[in-house]
């Protein structure tokens, strides 16, 4: 056959039915609360999805995937014969100081490119403004209660106030504890610690029925990175301004992209979990 | 809301009638939405009544309808000739596009490809024999449509002419179509000339065979793979066949190498499939064919499962009226024309190939295909336009085949007959325009809205069919 | 306050979709507050803190949707969770629209234009029932301008109107202001708090101009289509209209326009009167004032008076003033009659309107002056025009009545006819003063002096001392700006008249002193 495929590298194996549908993407689930994904955008590409050529095979109703073999619907696809995305990213030689500074710096510079609606607030108290309806006065209460909590070491109190909280597919706080479960990776990698226990800890507080929100947080306790959060924290280590791949990391979502990177670059400012 | 509440709201306008009325609230900045309003279509009140009173019944057969169209799954499986593979195919018969016509009312091209075909079969030696054995009553005419089959503008089929086998493997029902022939003096625009015979005959003799053993060995195209993908390369798989055919000539290539006896074979088949954009056209025909086929025989649908011409009539099936044709006279198309030809010299508009729009391709889907977009004035916002209004008329949106432009949207599928009425919009097809003498050839390509008639006739025809058979 | 929720089990949808759906929801009539979250159990407690919870989401669970709507009251709150589904269905096939200035269908266009109120129709008469009735079940108001409806139909479509809440201002309805929004044929008035209710277009406009250029403004101004106060229709309209206005906090004084209503219907209207306490001025052109003046409203005699008391009670001012300024536009035009009289030649004035209750009120004017005068709309049936509407005698003709227009548009918009008249009549040695109104406006033509000013001049090359008289409804306001206009046409020889009252009278005054 003449498509090509792109399969992800922590891809689990087993028998998947279809989950939900949007218009690039479906997400399977297995009965063991496992998922994958198929898309036909590479931009959303992650450890856990398959890159089909063509958008005809989001239409199937099941997938199921061997070590040797993927199927999608009734298509037999040999993993071999195809590429694999790698969902690691590596910190080797990383200019830690430079990275942290970028970081620190991007709600006061790139701030502006943050959906109004996203909890940038954390960091930038004056973005509180942009603030309305009395949900969202009220979730904005509760996630800065959170955010202190954090500050302050309390952390499983802190998890319980951010998780499941906000709107969304996967509520803002929840992108937000992403967020922080990847800055645990990178503080990791530069303290030379074994995060692993605090990222579990961090996962199970956090973890609820949704298998959507817990495959999400179960992949970001594994630092699996997806294609434009890994574009991204390659472009503020490498490449220069990353602006391009801010853009694309923000508009993950409704404000998804703009809250997990908000819990980034928070975990990292304030070297929570350490 | 009473009279006082807008009273107190910001007036906002719903314009419908004369522009200006518009235009001077707009001036006053005040929100007002123009309605382009056109006179419905004169149709019977106790039609109306009827649709009215079986809403429900309708809304229920055509998301039927539109599901068995969506979940076909169109292969290439094989390839065969007419007379061995297709349905009641017999020595005597020639198929021709459109609803059914007799000699004497068929138009130039159609009968220019009979006389050809004739030539082909050995039936006549000479024109003047061919003539006088077309309209003897010795050869019998059909539509491709009742004998499973689809042919691009005169349509014709006969017996020894090799044909793409297509199987919608969600239901098991074939589809048939010639291969086509490339440009120029072709029998599909009416053209009979030695030269065609000859390109005929190398197609059965060399052509034909390769591609037989190549289709073979890959044991199966997924057309509609194909196709999803051309939508998102610039093909809407009509007018424009230039990505899928590459596709096509991808998957094939290795298999036609090793299917040739000689490399000089397989230069020439590659070379031809390769030198005809619009190779892939007689697949993507018979992949709609046989999706729409399988939606046949729904009671009280009034989803169109076939839209053809043959050149003089333009014809409609809908799923809930069986093998009924409704007819009116078919248009003669708005085009571009090459160089020394008009408007004069064209024909009705012709051929099988709007079962492609049937299926939510084509005229449905041209927003996809900017690179054709001189055939609909030039400017990619009027191809768009269109697309956006066969989604007036359609029961749902393709769940594989997408437009980029419109964010992915899946384009417009399954024509419910009922709104084509109510709302006065009836199909947008893409085409090609044959000349009016046979044996001319092609003379332009365009566009065109079709006739309302048939579509008023059909719907009157599902009432009749519905009330015969009130059990079902 | 109410606020009501729903659970979407299993069903998932997007962010951008979900907030989409939170945008769309609060821009709905009468929301508050809405929200559209998961079901997770820091979401519920949020939503509860926040006043959004409602008790069905005790048992909803983190994979399904939560959505309330905090509305003004628990209609506005049915209304929004009505429109959910379609909403939700909208945005996914939105998301892939291409937006366009024109709408296929009026649903099309409800779609479009979020909040639409008001559907202006004008397509023609016999298919115009169709869209009226789909306005009306899609809750819009309905200014229908077409002409042509059976009187049935107008009834019944009326009748579902009047049930629904619904103003339905037609058919042949050319003049509307609301919200002073000028719709269709209406002038560009300042705002204030005079309502109008009238089954006659011109009147409408000449009444709201004279207000507007004397400094008052109006409210609304809502037309009923001339045969609203006829006997088939009862006035079903006429009544509601003025109720709303009744009703209206901005309206302080109402002006009913119409030609004279059947008696029944004018009891009606009586009967409507006599319930408010607001001040009502009644001018029914040429029809019996008894029964509206017992009822408590003030009769007028003609559009600029019904306009001139309108504006003394807009004002607070008193009504008895109104006598006196009559007087005075008297003695005015009495003044300029007896100076432009001398030397005129010819006997007769032609008259050639474009506003049907214009010429209605020129013929009551001058009756009193000079008696009967010919018509193809006559007062009196014994002075109906032949049917060719040749001049004879003293004559009014109402070039927008349907034996001229057949086929044309209407005189405010095409000139050609009034202007082929204007050279008939200049040599006609018996003419002695061509009568002709100029309404300005949105609508009306944007030029109307390079149509009738090349045509005047001809005339006046061809007779020197015939008399053009022309009064201007409109306001400076308005596109074509009503003093250019009037400056233009008297550097051009005509004699322009601040209403057509006045320059009804002027003619009136000048035949009296030739034939005396």
């Amino acid at each position: 056959m003449i498509e090509s495929f792109v399969f992800g590298d922590v891809l689990p194996t087993g028998v998947f039915k279809l989950h939900s549908r949007f218009r690039r993407v479906s997400n399977f689930s297995s009965v063991d609360g496992d998922m994958v994904f198929v898309t036909d955008d590479p931009m959303l590409m992650a450890g856990q999805g398959i890159q089909v050529a063509t958008n005809i095979l989001l239409v199937s109703e099941a997938v199921s995937i061997t070590k040797e073999s993927v199927t999608i619907g009734d298509r037999i696809i040999h993993r071999k014969d195809h590429p694999v995305y790698t969902s690691y990213v590596s910190f080797e030689g990383l200019d830690f100081n430079d990275f942290e500074t970028r970081l620190i710096q991007l709600p006061e510079d790139r701030g502006y490119l943050f959906p109004d609606d996203s909890l940038l607030y954390v960091l930038d108290p004056a973005r509180c403004r942009f603030v309305s309806g009395a949900f969202e006065r009220k979730l904005a209460d509760q996630i800065l209660d959170g955010a202190e909590h954090l500050r302050t070491g309390r952390m499983e109190k802190g998890v319980a106030l951010l998780s499941g909280a906000g709107k969304g597919l996967t509520p803002s706080g929840d992108d937000f504890l992403a967020g922080l479960l990847y800055a645990m990776h990178y503080l990791g990698f530069k303290n030379r610690l074994c995060m692993d226990t605090q990222a579990r800890q961090l996962f199970d507080i956090s973890k609820g029925n949704n298998l959507l929100v817990n495959s999400f947080l179960w992949h970001a306790m594994n630092y699996n990175y997806f294609q434009t959060l890994k574009n991204f924290v390659y472009s503020c280590t490498r490449c220069g301004c990353g602006y391009r791949a801010l853009i694309d990391l923000l508009s993950v979502g409704a404000t998804s992209g703009a809250d997990l990177l908000t819990g980034y670059i928070f975990g990292i400012q304030y070297r929570i979990g350490i | 809301m009473s009279a006082n509440q807008l009273f107190r709201q910001p007036l906002k306008v719903i314009n419908t009638g004369i522009v200006t009325f518009k235009e001077d609230l707009h001036r006053l900045g005040v929100d007002v939405v123009q309605v382009n309003w056109k006179p419905p279509v004169d149709m019977d009140a106790s039609v109306l009544q009827w649709l009215k009173e079986n809403r429900g019944k309708i809304d229920k057969a055509n998301r039927e309808a539109l599901d068995i169209i969506l979940g076909g799954k169109p292969f290439l499986v094989g390839m065969g000739k007419a007379l061995d593979t297709i349905p009641g195919m017999k020595q005597n018969l020639i198929l021709h596009s459109g609803p059914p016509v007799t000699w004497d009312r068929m138009c130039g091209p159609t009968r220019g490809a009979i006389l050809g075909a004739l030539l082909y079969e050995g039936l006549a030696g000479s024109i003047g024999e061919a003539e006088a054995l077309a309209s003897s009553g010795e050869i019998v005419y059909a539509p491709c449509h009742e004998h499973a089959s689809v042919g691009p503008m005169a349509g014709v089929i006969s017996a020894s002419m090799p044909v793409f086998i297509v199987k919608n493997e969600a239901h098991g029902n074939y589809a048939y179509c010639t291969m086509n022939e490339g440009l120029g003096k072709v029998l599909r625009y009416g053209a009979y000339g030695t030269e065609v015979i000859g390109k005929l005959r190398w197609m059965e003799r060399v052509l034909y065979p390769v591609l037989k053993a190549g289709v073979e060995k890959l044991g199966g195209i997924d057309l509609k793979n194909i196709i999803a993908q051309a939508l998102h390369m610039g093909d809407e798989v009509h007018n424009r066949n230039r990505a899928a055919t590459s596709l096509l000539y991808r998957i094939l290539a290795p298999a036609v190498v090793d299917a040739a006896e000689s490399s000089a074979a397989a230069i020439d088949v590659l070379d031809f499939i390769n030198g005809n954009d619009h190779f892939f056209l007689n697949l993507s025909m018979p992949a709609a064919k046989c999706c729409l086929d399988s939606a046949r025989d729904i009671p009280y649908s009034s989803i169109v499962v076939v839209m053809a011409r043959n050149g003089t009539d333009f014809g409609v099936q809908l799923a809930g009226t069986g093998g009924l044709w409704f007819t009116g006279e078919a248009p003669v198309p708005d085009a571009l024309f090459f160089p020394g030809y008009s408007m004069a010299d064209a024909n009705r508009d012709i051929g099988d190939s709007s079962i492609t729009e049937t299926v939510g391709l084509g005229g449905f889907a041209i927003a996809a295909a900017p690179a054709i977009v001189q055939f609909v004035g030039g400017k990619a916002a009027d191809a768009v336009q269109y697309t956006m209004d066969m989604y007036e008329i359609t029961a749902g949106e393709n769940n594989v085949y997408q437009i980029p432009y419109l964010n992915f949207r899946g384009t417009p599928t399954g024509i419910d007959v009922r709104k084509v009425i109510e709302k006065s919009i009836t199909p947008f097809i893409d085409t090609g325009v044959a000349h009016r003498e046979p044996g001319i050839g092609q003379v332009g390509a365009g566009v065109l809205s079709a006739p309302v008639e048939p579509f008023k006739k059909a719907l009157k025809g599902l009432k009749t069919v519905c009330e015969k058979d009130p059990k079902k | 306050m109410t606020t009501q929720g729903i659970i979407k089990q299993g069903v998932y949808y997007d962010s951008v979709t979900l907030m989409t759906v939170t945008q769309r929801i609060n821009a709905l009539e009468g929301i508050v507050d809405s929200s559209v979250v998961m079901g997770t159990r820091e979401n519920k407690a949020i939503l509860e803190s926040a006043g959004l919870f409602v008790s069905d989401f005790a048992d909803a669970s983190d994979t399904d949707l939560l959505i309330s709507v905090q509305a003004e009251n628990s209609t506005f709150a049915q209304n929004a969770m009505a429109r959910l589904e379609m909403i939700l269905k909208d945005i996914s096939s939105s998301e892939g629209s291409h937006r366009r200035d024109t709408a296929r269908s009026i649903h099309d266009a409800v779609e479009r234009l979020e909040g639409s109120n008001l559907s202006l129709i004008s397509i023609a008469g016999r298919y115009a029932v169709a869209e009226v009735r789909k306005a009306l079940d899609l809750g819009l108001h309905v200014m229908l301008f077409s002409d042509n409806v059976p009187i049935e139909d107008e009834k019944r479509l009326k009748e579902e109107a009047r049930d629904r809440g619904l103003l339905l201002m037609g058919p042949d309805c050319g003049t509307a202001i609301i919200n002073g929004v000028p719709l269709a044929f209406a002038n560009a008035v300042q705002r204030g708090n005079i309502g109008i209710v009238a089954a006659s277009g011109t009147g409408l406009q000449e009444v709201s101009c004279i207000i507007s250029n004397r400094g008052a403004g109006i409210s609304q101004a809502l037309g009923t289509g001339g045969r609203d106060v006829k006997k088939e229709i009862g006035g079903i309209m006429f009544i509601e209209a003025m109720k709303a206005l009744f009703e209206d906090e901005r309206t302080q004084c109402i002006v009913l326009i119409s030609k004279p209503p059947d008696d029944e219907v004018l009891s009606l209207i009586a009967k409507e009167i006599s319930r408010t306490d607001k001040p009502v001025v009644a001018m029914f052109i040429g029809a019996n004032s008894e029964k509206v003046g017992q009822a408590g409203a003030l009769p007028a005699h003609s559009l600029s008076e019904a306009a001139l008391l309108a504006v003394q009670l807009s004002l607070g001012k008193p009504v008895e003033d109104v006598r006196a300024m009559l007087k005075s536009i008297h003695d005015e035009v009495g003044s300029l009659a007896k100076k432009l009289s001398p030397g005129v030649k010819g006997r007769y004035v032609r008259g050639l309107f474009s506003g049907g209750t214009l010429c209605h009120e020129a013929q009551l004017i001058l009756k009193e002056h000079i008696g009967h005068v010919y018509s193809n709309v006559p007062l009196d049936p014994d002075y109906l025009l032949s049917a060719s509407g040749e001049g004879s005698f003293h004559s009014l003709i109402d070039m927008g009545d349907d034996a001229f227009t057949a086929g044309r548009p209407h005189p405010m918009i095409d000139f050609s006819q009034r202007c082929k008249r204007i050279q008939e009549e200049a040599k006609n040695p018996e003419t002695v003063i061509v009568l002709f109104d100029l309404v300005l406006g949105y609508g009306a033509h944007v030029s109307p002096l390079d149509e009738i000013l090349p045509a005047v001049t001809a005339a006046r090359r061809h007779s020197p001392d015939l008399l053009f008289i022309c009064s201007v409804t409109g306001t400076d306001d308005d596109p074509q700006n009503r003093q250019a206009v009037t400056e233009s046409l008297r550097e051009s020889g005509v004699i322009v008249m601040m209403s057509n009252y006045s320059a009804a009278l002027l003619t009136g005054h000048i035949i009296k002193n030739i034939t005396s």
